[in-house]
């Protein structure tokens, strides 16, 4: 199997797993599911690096987004400990 | 499966995916307020830009498109050592000794023993690589030289760092074999390569002399890699693996 091949199947599997583990477990929070894509994507992209340089421009731009929504979920679980507030929840998420 | 139709058959299923996932993330946030659909569909959102993005690193040339060119130049290259006769088994240049480039030099006369090349080369075919008279050989380039220019040179050159190298190279970027083993011990090494995907029609002489495509690859690189000259002294083809054994020459 090639390695563009085995990289989207690995990807599959996983988010597949998370699913189905996490909504069997009960769980409700989306930035959990969200979080563990993330890390996810990361695992099994640097499993598979270094990709062709012209694919690499489209993973860096991938990565970038994802790393943003990334950091917002963690600063709003910081803030949630810190001040008691559920940042989304004030921008009616 | 054509070059075409796999690409096409990437974007249709990457916008499938984009497709569903915009539908199905609003719906299920904000109506249905389902979490493990909202989930599926962030999902298949960031599945789809995956997809995307593989898309367009996939070959633009068909595999069998490669194969041909690359035969072709063997063929070439294995008329002209008929030609001329030669028998001796190629030996694999760093840059330093060659020029620019890593090349592959066949001695003119067959000798049991490999010459031991101290100073650089001139980049020519033909070439006088010692003081005796007979000492002449061909300069050649090899499927390595080519590879060489996407080839990530380790530092200090250790089985480990030429295995992360090779394994670079050869399974991620050329996806010619799926995995690579490197052995050194003492002045011989070993390369395993793990389910090779050239095979070429027919046993030429280009092969004796220079060892199969990817051989003479692994050779020329390591060669590079280990600032030495080498000499490929035996293949073995073994059920899903290639056993190149090469033989490291100089101080």
């Amino acid at each position: 199997m090639e390695v563009v091949e085995r990289l989207i199947l690995i990807l599959s599997i996983f988010f597949t797993s998370t699913i189905v583990i996490f909504s069997s477990l009960g769980e409700r929070r989306l930035d959990v599911y969200l979080s563990l894509f993330i890390l996810e994507y990361f695992i099994t992209l640097s499993l598979h690096s270094p990709l062709k340089r012209r694919v690499r421009l489209y993973f860096n731009i991938i990565s970038t987004a994802l790393f943003l929504i990334f950091s917002l979920i963690v600063a709003a679980r910081v803030i949630e400990i810190l001040y008691g507030v559920w940042i989304w929840r004030l921008i009616g998420f | 499966m054509g070059v075409r139709d796999r690409r096409r058959s990437y974007l249709i299923l990457a916008w499938i995916f984009l497709s569903s996932g915009l539908i199905l993330t609003p719906i299920s946030y904000f109506l249905l307020r389902s979490t493990v659909f909202t989930a599926l569909g962030s999902s298949l959102l960031i599945l789809s830009a995956v997809l995307l993005a593989l898309s367009s690193g996939l070959p633009r040339l068909p595999e069998e498109a490669g194969v041909l060119m690359m035969e072709t130049s063997m063929r070439n290259i294995s008329r002209l050592i008929e030609e001329l006769g030669l028998r001796s088994k190629a030996l694999y240049l760093p840059s330093r000794l060659s020029g620019n480039l890593p090349l592959a030099l066949i001695p003119l006369r067959n000798n049991p023993e490999p010459p031991i090349i101290r100073r650089s080369l001139p980049n020519r075919l033909i070439v006088k690589y010692g003081d005796e008279a007979w000492e002449m050989g061909l300069l050649v380039e090899t499927p390595g030289t080519m590879a060489f220019k996407l080839f990530e040179k380790p530092e200090e050159a250790t089985a480990s760092t030429l295995e992360s190298s090779l394994s670079t190279l050869l399974v991620n970027l050329l996806g010619l074999v799926d995995g690579v083993r490197v052995s050194i011990e003492g002045d011989r090494s070993i390369v395993e390569l793990l389910n090779p995907r050239i095979e070429l029609g027919e046993e030429l002489r280009v092969n004796l002399v220079l060892g199969s495509p990817l051989a003479s690859t692994v050779a020329q690189l390591m060669a590079e890699s280990l600032d030495k000259s080498i000499i490929i002294e035996e293949e073995e083809q073994r059920e899903g693996k290639l056993l190149i054994k090469m033989r490291i020459i100089g101080e």
